[in-house]
C-alpha cells in the first residue's frame, strides 16, 4: 500500500510547488516600479561625524509594446529661414516618420513657427493620417524664430486632450536662437518648469551648430524631457525614432520622491540634480519613469557620530507615482540604514561600488559644467584644469572601484580638455559637452 | 475716304472710355475711402478681439487661483505642496490678520525657492511699505511696481488693499522680468496668495492669440518695456512701418500693449483684391465691347463704302462701254440725216427720234460719268470760249420733238452772244438736265421759258416752267445727289436724282452757280456763268 501512495505524494508535492511558484510569479504584483535605496557606505566608521551618499533609484518595469498606452504628442518645428534646404527637408521626413509610427488611438498635433506661429495640425486622433502628412509636406522655411510662441501653442494643443492615462509630450526641433518673445534660458526654464508641473514633458532637439543649447537644456530639464544635439540633419530621423521609443515606453508618471532624513541627519545637497531641500526633507519630482530605465538621485547627508556596532535609520524614502498601466496611484517606501564599525577595512570592503561609480560620475559632471562656465568667461586655462581634475579623479576611482568604464570616461575628460582649447570649434564642442552633461544628469537613454 | 470715318470712330471709342475711366477712378477712390474706414473698424475689432482673448485667459487664471488657494487658515504643508506642484504658482504665501507673513516663515528652515521668494518680496511685506505706482524702468533694476485695479492717491499696504477688495493682483519687475502676486482675502481678515509664474501666464496668453500671417499688417504684443512678446500678421519687408494703433491690456498687465504696425489699413485680403478685380474686369469688358463695336462699325461702313465704290466703278465701266456704241450711233444717224433729202420727212422724223434718244442716252451716261468722277478727283472741265446761246439752241433741238408732243410752249429770249469761258460739254450737260427736268416734272405747265443775259461780267441763263413747282420743304434738298421729291408728280417718272446736283457742281466748277429762283408758280432755275470763267 505505501508503495502505491508514494508517486501520489510526489505528484501532490510537485503540484503544490507549482502552485506556490505560480503565486510567486503571477500572484504578486510584478508590474511595479523597482525602488532602490542604497547608501554608498552601508558601514560607516564609528565615533566620528561623516558625510555619505544615499542613492534613491527607480527602475521602470517591462511593458508589452503592443498594449502600450496611447500618447498625446505635439511636434513643434522651427521653420525659420535658417532651416531652409536640407534641414527642413529632413525635419519633415522625421515628422512623417513619427506620424507613421503612431497609431489610431494616439493624439497628434503639429505647430510650426518662424516669425509667426502656425498650428498646422490641431490636436487630433490619427485616424486619417493622409491629411496630417499633407500638412507636413506643405511646410516652407522662412523668417524669424518665435520659439516661445511655438512651444506655448504646442503645449496648448497637448492640453486639449491631456489625460493622465496617456503620455503627454511636446517635441521641439530648433536650429536657431529664439528671437521673438521670451528668449533667455532662464525664461524658457520657467516655461519648462510650468509644463513639467502640468505633466507635459518637453523634449528639445537642437539641430546644427546655431541653436542655443542652454535655452534648450533648461526647457527640457525643467520639464523632465530629453535633449539631443543633432549635428547632421541626416540623423534627425534616428533621433526622433529614439525619442518616440522613449515616449512609448513610459510606465509611470507624476513621480514624486520624498526623502525624509531622520532627525540628526543633515541633508547637505543633491549631487548633479536639482532638488528641493527643505529642512529634513528632500523632494524631487520627475515627469515619468521609462520601462527598463533607471532614474536616480544621489543625496549627500551628514551623519553624526555613531557607536560601533550600532545601526541607524538615516532616511525614509517615499515614492508616489501614477502607474500608466493600472491607471492607479501607487506608493513605495523604503528606509536607508547604516551601521557603524571601528574597522576601516570593513568600511572599505562594504562600499557600494555601483553607487560610488554613479557618485563619481555625478561629481565629474558637476565639474564639467563648471568648466563650461569658466570657458564661457574666457578662462580657458581654468576650464582645462577642471577637466584634467576630472580625468584624474575618474582614473583613480576607476582603479579603486574596479570600473573600467570610468577609465573610458577619464580619457574622454582628457580629450574634452583638449577640445575646449580650440577656439573655432568651441561652439560645437560646447553643444556636445552640454548634451553629454544633460544625459548624465538626467539619466536619459540617448 | 475712311480717314475721317476712322477718326470719328476713334473719337467715339475714346471719349466714352475717358468718361468711364474717370468715373471708375473716382468710384475706386470713393471706395478706397470706404475701405479705409472699414479697415479702421476691422483693425479696432482685431485689437479688441485679441484684448478680449487675453482678458479671458486672465480671468481663467484668476478663477483657477481663487479655487486653488485654500480659505481660512490652511496648513502650511498644503501651501508648500501647492508651491511645488501647481504650474501657476511659484510660491504661495500667507499673511496674518496683522499683516505678518506667516508662510514662508523666515524663522524656520526654508527651501531655496522659499528663500529666494522672501528676498524678492521683502519690501512688499513691510507694514509701512508704500506701494506706489511707478513707471517701468528702462533697464531692469530692483524696483517695485505696483498698481491695483483702482489707483488711489494715498499709499496702501497690501493688507489695506485686502480690506477693500476680495482679491487682486500686484505686478512688479525684478531683475529677470515680470513677477505677479495674486492675493485673496479671507473672511477672517487674513490673506492667502501666491507668486504666479509670469512665464506661465505669458505662455497661456500667447497660445490664445491669433497666429500666422494671414492678417494684413503686424500685430505685436509688447510687455511693459515695449519688448515684443508675441507677434502675428503679415510681416512687412521694411522695418520702418509706422505704428498705427495700440490698445492696453487689462489689469494686471495694463502696462502691456497690443500694437498694430502697418502701412495700410487691414482688410481681409479678399476685399481689396475683389474690388480692384471687379473694377478692372468691368473696365476691361467695357473697353473690349467698345473696341468690338467700333471695329464692327468700321468694317460695316467700310463695306458699305467698298460696295458703293464697287458699284460706282461698275457703273463707270458700263457707261464707258455704252458710250462707244452710242457715239457710233450718233455719228451714223447724223450721216444718215445728211443723206436724207427734204422730202423724206417720215424717215427724217424717225431719224430725229433716233438722234434725240441717242442724245438723251448720251447725256444720261455723261451725267453718270461726271458724277462718278466726282468721287475721285472731281470732274475736269476744259473751258474754251464758247457761245452759250449756241449751246442752248443745240440742246433744245434735241428736246423739240418731245416738248412739242407734250404741248409745251417754248419761249426763247437769248441775248448772251458773247463768248464765255465754258466747257462746251459741261455747259450742254447743265442745260440738258434742266430741260430734262422740265420735260419730266414741269410738263403740266405747258410752258418752257429760256432766257439768257450778259451783264457785268456774268452770264445769266434762266430756265423756267409753269409746272407744279417744288414744295418749300424740298427746296434745299433738291440739289443733293439722289434726292427726288416723292410726290404724285414724280411718281411714275423714272429719274436718277443726280441731274440737279451734277448741274450745280458743273456750274460751280466754272466759278458760277445754279440756283432755284423765287417764282410765283412753277420753277425758275438760274444758271450763272462768269465770263472769264475758271480753268480747271
Amino acid at each position: 500500500m505505501k508503495k502505491a501512495s508514494f508517486p501520489l505524494r510526489i505528484k501532490a508535492a510537485a503540484l503544490s510547488l507549482l502552485v506556490i511558484a505560480g503565486q510567486t510569479l503571477y500572484g504578486s504584483p510584478a508590474r511595479q516600479i523597482q525602488l532602490e535605496v542604497s547608501p554608498s557606505h552601508p558601514v560607516l566608521l564609528s565615533d566620528r561625524t561623516q558625510t555619505t551618499t544615499i542613492k534613491v533609484g527607480l527602475t521602470g518595469f517591462d511593458i508589452d509594446r503592443a498594449h502600450r498606452s496611447p500618447v498625446n504628442i505635439s511636434l513643434v518645428i522651427d521653420r525659420s529661414g535658417s532651416m531652409q534646404g536640407e534641414k527642413i527637408r529632413r525635419a519633415k521626413e522625421a515628422a512623417e516618420m513619427v506620424v507613421d509610427m503612431l497609431g489610431e488611438d494616439d493624439i497628434f498635433s503639429l505647430v510650426t513657427y518662424s516669425s509667426s506661429v502656425e498650428t498646422l495640425v490641431p490636436s487630433t486622433r490619427l485616424t486619417e493620417k493622409a491629411d496630417v502628412l499633407r500638412s507636413i509636406r506643405s511646410i516652407r522655411a522662412a523668417g524669424n524664430t518665435a520659439l516661445f510662441g511655438g512651444v506655448s501653442k504646442g503645449l496648448a494643443e497637448v492640453r486639449k486632450f491631456q489625460s493622465r492615462n496617456q503620455v503627454n509630450r511636446v517635441i521641439l526641433l530648433s536650429d536657431g536662437l529664439a528671437n521673438v518673445g521670451p528668449s533667455t534660458p532662464r525664461e524658457l526654464g520657467k516655461l519648462g518648469n510650468s509644463a513639467g508641473r502640468e505633466g507635459i514633458a518637453v523634449t528639445t532637439i537642437g539641430l546644427g551648430l546655431g541653436y542655443n543649447e542652454d535655452l534648450m537644456t533648461q526647457l527640457a530639464m525643467n520639464s523632465d524631457g530629453n535633449h539631443a544635439f543633432v549635428e547632421n540633419s541626416n540623423d534627425l530621423a534616428r533621433i526622433f525614432e529614439q525619442e518616440l521609443g522613449d515616449v512609448l515606453s513610459v510606465v509611470a508618471q507624476e513621480v514624486e520622491i520624498i526623502i525624509h532624513c531622520r532627525p540628526g541627519i543633515r541633508p547637505i545637497r543633491v549631487l548633479d540634480r536639482q532638488a528641493n531641500i527643505k529642512g529634513q526633507d528632500v523632494i524631487l519630482t520627475l515627469n515619468q519613469i521609462y520601462s527598463s530605465q533607471e532614474k536616480f538621485l544621489l543625496l549627500e547627508v551628514e551623519v553624526p557620530e555613531g557607536r560601533a556596532g550600532a545601526k541607524r535609520d538615516i532616511a525614509e524614502v517615499e515614492v508616489a507615482y501614477a502607474n500608466i498601466v493600472t491607471r492607479e496611484k501607487e506608493q513605495l517606501r523604503q528606509t536607508a540604514m547604516v551601521s557603524f564599525d571601528k574597522s576601516e577595512t570593513t568600511v572599505k570592503s562594504s562600499v557600494n561600488k555601483k553607487v560610488m561609480v554613479e557618485s563619481t560620475r555625478a561629481l565629474a559632471n558637476e565639474r564639467s559644467r563648471s568648466a563650461v562656465t569658466l570657458r564661457d568667461k574666457g578662462d580657458v586655462k581654468g576650464a582645462e584644469s577642471l577637466m584634467m581634475q576630472n580625468a584624474a579623479m575618474l582614473k583613480s576611482q576607476a582603479g579603486i572601484l574596479e570600473e573600467p568604464e570610468l577609465m573610458q570616461e577619464a580619457q574622454e575628460a582628457e580629450e574634452g580638455a583638449e577640445e575646449l582649447k580650440k577656439k573655432e570649434s568651441w561652439g560645437k564642442t560646447r553643444k556636445s559637452m552640454v548634451k553629454k552633461q544633460y544625459k548624465t544628469q538626467n539619466q536619459t537613454k540617448y | 475716304m475712311n480717314r475721317k470715318l476712322a477718326v470719328c470712330l476713334i473719337l467715339i471709342t475714346l471719349l466714352p472710355l475717358a468718361v468711364i475711366s474717370w468715373l471708375g477712378a473716382s468710384r475706386i477712390m470713393g471706395q478706397q475711402d470706404q475701405l479705409r474706414r472699414q479697415g479702421e473698424i476691422l483693425l479696432k475689432n482685431n485689437l479688441d478681439n485679441a484684448g478680449q482673448r487675453i482678458q479671458n485667459i486672465l480671468l481663467q487664471i484668476e478663477s483657477s487661483l481663487i479655487q486653488l488657494l485654500p480659505t481660512g487658515e490652511p496648513p502650511f504643508a498644503e501651501l508648500a505642496s501647492i508651491s511645488r506642484r501647481s504650474p501657476l504658482v511659484t510660491q504661495a504665501f500667507f499673511l496674518s490678520r496683522s499683516g505678518t507673513l506667516l508662510y514662508p516663515d523666515s524663522n524656520l528652515a526654508l527651501s531655496t525657492g522659499e528663500r529666494d521668494f522672501l528676498t524678492r518680496t521683502r519690501l512688499l511685506w513691510n507694514d509701512n511699505a508704500v506701494l506706489q505706482g511707478n513707471t517701468v524702468p528702462e533697464n531692469q533694476k530692483r524696483r517695485l511696481v505696483q498698481s491695483s485695479g483702482r489707483m488711489k492717491k494715498t499709499p496702501h499696504s497690501l493688507l489695506s488693499l485686502a480690506l477693500e477688495q476680495p482679491h487682486g493682483w500686484i505686478p512688479w519687475y525684478w531683475e529677470d522680468g515680470l513677477h505677479l502676486l495674486f492675493w485673496k482675502s479671507t473672511a477672517e481678515g487674513t490673506v492667502t496668495g501666491a507668486e504666479v509664474n509670469g512665464i506661465t501666464l505669458i505662455s497661456r496668453i500667447t497660445a490664445s492669440l491669433p497666429e500666422g500671417d494671414e492678417m494684413t499688417g503686424r500685430y505685436v504684443l509688447t510687455d511693459a518695456r515695449g519688448v515684443s512678446v508675441y507677434e502675428w500678421g503679415r510681416e512687412s519687408e521694411d522695418t520702418g512701418t509706422p505704428l498705427v494703433q495700440s490698445i492696453s491690456l487689462p489689469s494686471p498687465l495694463h502696462a502691456w500693449q497690443i500694437r498694430f504696425y502697418g502701412s495700410e489699413m487691414p482688410s481681409t485680403e479678399g476685399d481689396i483684391r475683389n474690388q480692384v478685380l471687379m473694377q478692372a474686369t468691368v473696365f476691361i469688358l467695357l473697353i473690349l465691347t467698345m473696341i468690338g463695336l467700333s471695329v464692327y462699325f468700321f468694317r460695316e461702313s467700310s463695306r458699305s463704302f467698298r460696295e458703293a465704290e464697287h458699284q460706282v466703278q461698275f457703273v463707270n465701266r458700263v457707261s464707258h462701254e455704252l458710250k462707244t456704241p452710242l457715239t457710233n450711233i450718233r455719228l451714223y444717224a447724223e450721216l444718215l440725216e445728211d443723206k436724207l433729202s427734204e422730202d423724206e420727212t417720215s424717215a427724217g422724223k424717225q431719224l430725229q427720234v433716233i438722234q434725240t434718244e441717242t442724245e438723251r442716252l448720251t447725256r444720261l451716261i455723261s451725267n453718270i460719268l461726271t458724277f462718278s468722277k466726282q468721287d475721285k478727283t472731281g470732274p475736269k472741265i476744259k473751258p474754251t470760249p464758247v457761245c452759250v446761246d449756241d449751246i442752248i439752241r443745240q440742246i433744245l433741238k434735241a428736246f423739240k420733238p418731245s416738248l412739242e408732243q407734250l404741248g409745251i410752249q417754248i419761249e426763247l429770249d437769248l441775248q448772251a452772244s458773247a463768248n464765255v469761258a465754258l466747257d462746251a460739254d459741261a455747259g450742254g450737260q447743265v442745260i440738258y438736265n434742266l430741260l430734262s427736268n422740265v420735260e419730266k416734272y414741269g410738263r403740266s405747265g405747258k410752258y418752257l421759258g429760256i432766257t439768257s443775259r450778259q451783264k457785268g461780267g456774268l452770264t445769266y441763263i434762266t430756265v423756267a416752267d409753269k409746272g407744279p413747282g417744288i414744295p418749300r420743304a424740298h427746296l434745299r434738298k433738291i440739289f443733293t445727289p439722289y434726292y427726288r421729291v416723292s410726290s404724285s408728280v414724280t411718281e411714275g417718272i423714272s429719274g436718277t436724282g443726280i441731274g440737279l446736283s451734277i448741274s450745280r457742281e458743273l456750274a460751280r466748277l466754272h466759278g458760277g452757280d445754279l440756283v432755284l429762283s423765287e417764282s410765283r408758280y412753277g420753277c425758275t432755275f438760274k444758271w450763272i456763268i462768269p465770263s472769264r470763267g475758271q480753268t480747271a
